[in-house]
């Protein structure tokens, strides 16, 4: 249990953060970039990046509070903070928390055409509703509430510890167009999924008692993997390996980039479109049903029956509750990017050169992006707009701004340096709340060492 | 290049940790839970036919009894705080009850003293509360089965039930129970 705890407060603390590599998308070449989107261009003739340093991101957004709303040391009681962030949560509020550490990535020119990349990396996902009528019951009770429906069908859960080993191709068309590939194994070590969810519990007066408890239309499914020993007991070291472990899958990522013409460039990827099967350690549980209790009915006919077995057989009856080790397949959260880039601004220092690319070519862009991924809850969107400046050859800068469900002032700042023959790269999202990030209700960091040779 | 790492590497740690101000996340041990559940206990439904047995009334009173393990779970034995009993009772019957509502526990000793509900004749809208306050009744928390025994009381003007009167009574509880987690 121990080991959990530090677990989670290490990926706390190192600010686990977004998935939306937005700043990243379309950079300066970064090789991580391909990551984002296999089609992306590259100009280079191979790369390493620097073992465990190549590719470092966290991500963690939350929406309805912040941090600070509840751990500000402000001398006011924690307890009168809770009540204040269930108040302002909402039923479709999410936490969301996504780390990535690259141990290995490479990639190769293979030819004129066509670029090889191949890696690995850790990835640690997490995805949960808030479910704000079931922590007010838990917090509150149900006195209070008589004939208040809570609803439970907003408790959505998904959390993923895997490595994922890779190898993608990127393919130069045309002049105009690149497109790219990447597969992808999975090893999933550690899982725990709770979706589907459904049905109300209501208390209200009754007719012949006080109170009728109503459990309606109850469905819940939970699966894990990883989390518990043969006796049922926690234990992470039930967890699978990393790299090549017992609970395996498959994915891959596609992309593109189409040159509509010297300055204009649209783009688009679709990444982890893949599965895990969990098949070690797994311990999965269910419920359905419904029952309507109004409390024990004595009957005093002499017989004394034992009313209180009598209500537990009911209850399995009604709310039947299973538990299986069998194995089970999680997808992965599909991811999707899409993008347009105006280039603008020519170099005065490059514009009569003739061997580099378009984007070398000017000093200035400007775009959109969306962003998308395929959530337990459904479908979650982010809008970015974005600046590019080149301030040599040296050194590139990114801004954006982005719209989505944690923030409407969200700006982010990257900026990509090469030297000799290394390529440094730092990102930060949310950066006017970079000095206060407890007061965010959101952060990203990226960051970023690889040798790149042209 | 083994400084640069150790370069970059503190300042990326020196950008995170000081990036939060003024949180305390030991703030969370503060956390006190205190749930209030209302929840239907034991009902009842007589009608006059059942107290008259081969035409003369009971004289003695009707038990029912019934397991409870609720208070069997760790949760309940550490935070539960207090529980108040409400009763309401519709006594349509010319005649008056005394209900004796009691909790034993595995040795069939009373964990606390027997509620008496003294329901008066045609009483239609009785109702009375019972609190128990777990730190001067730790014996309940040993509770194990509850037994509701009614007991008709003798005619002050010499009537009789008549087992043919359709008339009711309805007996209803429920308890108000309170937690406290820390």
């Amino acid at each position: 249990m121990k080991k959990f705890y530090l677990v989670i407060s290490l990926l706390v603390c190192v600010k686990v953060g977004s998935q939306n590599k937005k700043v990243l998308y379309g950079f300066d070449k970064i090789p991580q970039g391909l990551l984002v989107n296999p089609g992306a261009e590259t100009n280079y003739k191979y790369h390493v990046g620097v073992p465990v340093l190549s590719g470092i991101s966290t991500d963690v957004g939350v929406s309805g509070f912040r941090i600070a709303d509840l751990f500000r040391d402000d001398n006011i009681n924690f307890n009168d903070k809770l009540d204040g962030v269930l108040t302002q949560l909402e039923n479709n509020d999410y936490v969301h928390i996504n780390s990535q550490i690259e141990v290995i990535n490479g990639g190769y020119q293979i030819n004129r055409r066509d670029y090889l990349t191949a890696g690995f990396y850790v990835e640690f996902d997490v995805f949960s509703t808030l479910p704000k009528d079931l922590f007010v019951l838990i917090k509150e009770g149900n006195a209070g509430f008589i004939n208040k429906s809570f609803d439970l069908s907003d408790a959505e859960f998904n959390a993923d510890l895997l490595g994922v080993l890779h190898v993608g191709l990127t393919r130069k068309m045309s002049d105009k167009l690149i497109v790219g590939g990447r597969l992808k194994i999975y090893s999933g070590s550690v899982n725990a999924t709770s979706t589907g969810n459904e049905g109300t519990f209501t208390t209200r007066q009754g007719a012949n008692s006080i109170y009728e408890h109503v459990f309606s239309n109850l469905q819940y499914s939970g699966y894990s993997s990883g989390l518990y020993d043969a006796d049922n007991e926690f234990d992470l070291d039930q967890r699978g390996g990393l790299f090549f472990g017992s609970n395996l899958g498959l994915g891959f990522d596609v992309g593109f980039t189409y040159r509509y013409n010297d300055q204009l460039e649209y783009s688009a990827s679709l990444l982890d479109v893949g599965f895990i099967s969990y098949s070690e350690n797994t311990r999965n549980q269910f419920l359905s049903g419904s029952y309507t209790f109004t409390g024990l009915e004595f009957q005093y006919d002499g017989t004394n029956p034992d009313y209180w077995q009598n209500l537990n057989d009911e209850l399995d009856a009604s709310l039947p509750r299973s538990e299986n080790k069998e194995s089970y397949t999680v997808l992965r959260p599909i991811k999707l990017y899409a993008g347009a880039k105006y280039s603008f601004g020519k170099s005065r220092s490059e514009q009569f050169c003739s061997d580099i690319s378009f984007n070398d070519y000017y000093d200035n862009a400007v775009g959109g992006q969306l962003y998308s991924v395929l959530t337990p809850a459904g479908p979650r969107f982010a809008l970015t707009g974005f600046y590019e400046r080149k301030f040599s050859k040296y050194l590139n800068t990114k801004v954006t701004y982005t719209v989505d469900d944690f923030s409407y002032s969200n700006f982010g700042l990257g900026v990509s340096t090469n030297f000799w023959k290394m390529n440094v790269y730092a990102i930060a999202d949310n950066i006017f709340r970079l000095t206060d990030i407890a007061n965010a209700n959101n952060a990203a960091f990226q960051f970023g060492i690889n040798f790149v040779i042209k | 290049m083994r400084k640069l790492y150790t370069m970059l590497m503190l300042s990326f740690l020196c950008v995170n940790i000081s990036c939060v101000k003024d949180v305390d996340f030991n703030q969370a041990d503060q956390l006190v839970l205190t749930p209030t559940l209302d929840v239907s206990l034991v009902n009842s439904s007589i009608t006059q036919n059942d107290l008259v047995v081969g035409g003369v009334e009971l004289s003695t009173p009707l038990r029912d009894s019934s397991s409870i393990t609720l208070l069997n779970s760790s949760v309940a034995r550490e935070n539960l705080e207090r529980v108040v009993l409400r009763f309401e009772i519709e006594n349509e019957f010319s005649r008056s009850f005394r209900i004796v509502f009691t909790f034993f526990d595995q040795s069939d000793m009373a964990t606390i003293n027997p509620i008496v509900l003294n329901v008066g004749a045609n009483q239609t809208n009785f109702t009375q509360e019972e609190e128990i306050i777990i730190a001067s009744n730790s014996d309940f928390l040993n509770s194990t089965r509850v037994e509701v025994s009614l007991e008709l009381l003798p005619s002050t003007d010499g009537s009789v039930l008549d087992a043919n009167d359709p008339r009711t009574f309805t007996f209803k509880s429920s308890g108000t129970i309170y937690f406290r987690t820390n």
